[in-house]
């Protein structure tokens, strides 16, 4: 039996879908009910749902063998897993945006706000910038209408919601989308069935491209 | 007796049988040491923090994090073969947020002439080690100079290189193909490269393999390396233990050769580590072999099977009616009958359990 957490969220539904077309599925994950662990003998897995922050950390400490990831989540907890596969989906990309044609000062230190700290302030050591990290866990965008930060950095798939509140990407510096990773251990002792696993997923991330 | 020993306990005991019957010596070592020496040497522990604290002589010191190091710097200044064995406690943060840890280690170093028949023993010493803890474990070998010969065949230094190395120790083959591309590498090494990403099994299956995808003779120095080894390992009976996986990393400064893994059942992370170390000891001066490993004993508190109850015991109660000496005799016949005793007052006998 494999054990796979899944993203809660629209990405973690998306990612189900390839699961199913990789032969994997099971059914009653479908229907709404309070279940947290949906399992499918036949098929040798079984699927819960967990906060998409999480994912790497139920992987890393193999309480899932399998799990589904944003290239954006692993980079900020850097977790020991293996990194399979790029599945194709949820792809967008970790920019740095501010107020619509405003420029940073190179004189003062760049206050940014951000979900993920780890990667702004890598992103910021490359160039030796002076920044002071906000960390913040939703609702990015209103820091720099509020004065709160000069910029952010968070990841835009569209832009639309940068548009609607008169910010614009300044830099688009980390391409993002969503990995199947796996539990070193685990991956050790499920080799055969992780592998097959791994492969069918190939195919399948493929057909959805 | 045996019994009364928690599973660590056991484990810790049958480690020491092993080592001791193959000639490794106990070696014991002092909790501390002067923090520059592990400053000098960051990069050979795993997690960079140190719990620092000052002498009574004003000394910044440091509580050991590590072990390899002090016994290496001990054997650099000998000439003969060292083959000791200690188990130790070391403290580490190996995950900052959740600050310092104990963390108990067993392990052997081999260090002086460290050839064929040397490393097969000490990887057969793994695998009996792994096989003490539990009979589902997985004993991963790799060979690093195999990989940093390779390197170079594929156009690959300083920043891509180690991004490369980072992209097969996740076995992330998507991404090592996109870092090979863009370093414009031959297409059959690379193809290569994305089939050793993926690569797991058996090393005696395997090695035939590495040895016909070898192109220069870095390469085929460590695969009659790996060969010899499984030579020694064949004759021990335990080359069927030992598999291949190309994804383990260790730092190139410290490490060259052999480096390996060992996974059990149930535990989530490597319960055992080690590999080849002639580099650190030329640091500390002495051209010679090293090689050893550690298994992280507190990993194995949280492995599932056999929980002990704690054992039954026979309650004693006594009151004021009775001399010291009258209730210690009575305890004392209890337990020469081989049975445990707990004495204790009748105005306590509320709580006690038969």
């Amino acid at each position: 039996m494999i054990n796979i957490a899944l993203p809660k969220g629209r990405l973690g539904e998306r990612a189900y879908g390839l699961f199913e077309r990789a032969g994997r599925g099971c059914e009653e994950i479908r229907s709404p009910g309070r279940k947290l662990v949906f399992e499918n003998p036949e098929a040798g897995v079984r699927f819960f749902w967990v906060k998409p922050s999480d994912v790497p950390i139920y992987v890393e400490r193999g309480a899932a063998d399998l799990g589904v990831a944003g290239k954006d989540v692993l980079l900020e907890h850097s977790p020991d897993v293996y990194e399979l596969l790029d599945l194709g989906i949820g792809r967008c990309a970790m920019c740095v945006a501010g107020p619509r044609g405003w420029r940073a000062p190179e004189d003062a230190t760049l206050r940014v706000a951000t979900k993920f700290p780890n990667i702004a302030r890598r992103h910021y050591a490359k160039s030796g910038r002076a920044i002071d990290i906000i960390k913040l866990n939703g609702s990015i965008e209103l820091a720099p209408i509020l004065g709160l930060s000069d910029v952010i950095v968070d990841i835009v798939e569209t832009g639309t919601t940068l548009k609607e509140n008169d910010l614009e990407v300044i830099e688009r510096f980390l391409p993002i989308s969503a990995r199947l990773i796996a539990n070193k251990a685990g991956y050790k002792f499920k080799f055969k069935d992780i592998s097959a696993l791994s492969a069918d997923m190939t195919e399948a991330a493929g057909e959805a491209d | 007796m045996e019994d009364i020993l928690t599973r660590e306990e056991r484990i810790l005991l049958s480690l020491r049988s092993l080592y001791a019957a193959m000639g490794y010596r106990p070696y014991k070592m002092g909790k501390f040491e002067e923090y520059d020496f592990y400053a000098e040497n960051r990069r050979f522990l795993e997690s960079g923090n140190i719990v620092t604290f000052t002498d009574t002589t004003g000394a910044l010191m440091a509580l050991k994090p590590d072990v390899t190091l002090s016994i290496a710097k001990g054997a650099a200044a000998r000439t003969d073969t060292l083959k000791v064995y200690y188990n130790e406690s070391v403290y580490r943060a190996p995950d900052a947020d959740a600050g310092f840890q104990e963390i108990t280690q067993s392990g052997l170093e081999c260090i002086g002439a460290v050839d064929a028949y040397a490393m097969g023993e000490v990887l057969m010493l793994a695998a009996e080690s792994l096989r003490a803890v539990s009979p589902a474990f997985a004993l991963d070998v790799s060979h690093l100079g195999y990989i940093a010969a390779l390197l170079p065949e594929l156009g690959l230094e300083g920043e891509a290189a180690s991004a490369a190395l980072r992209a097969l120790g996740a076995r992330n083959a998507p991404e090592l193909a996109a870092i090979l591309r863009s370093a414009g590498a031959p297409e059959g090494l690379s193809r290569l490269m994305g089939r050793f990403a993926l690569m797991y099994g058996p090393l005696e299956e395997l090695l035939p393999e590495l040895a016909a995808a070898a192109v220069n003779d870095g390469m085929r120095a460590a695969c009659a390396e790996l060969a010899g080894v499984a030579d020694a390992l064949r004759g021990f009976g335990c080359l069927g233990d030992v598999r291949l996986d190309l994804s383990i990393m260790a730092d190139m400064e410290y490490y060259n050769g052999l480096i390996f893994k060992g996974y059990v059942q149930g535990a989530p992370s490597a319960v055992l580590s080690g590999g080849r170390y002639d580099a650190l000891m030329r640091k500390f001066g002495r051209e010679a072999g090293a090689m050893g490993f550690a298994v992280y004993l507190n990993l194995l508190e949280h492995l599932g099977g056999e929980r002990q109850e704690p054992p039954e015991c026979e309650v004693l109660l006594y009151d004021g009616s009775e001399s010291p000496a009258e209730i210690a005799a009575r305890a004392k016949a209890i337990a020469a009958k081989g049975d445990r005793v707990l004495v204790r007052h009748r105005e306590e006998e509320g709580g006690a359990k038969a």
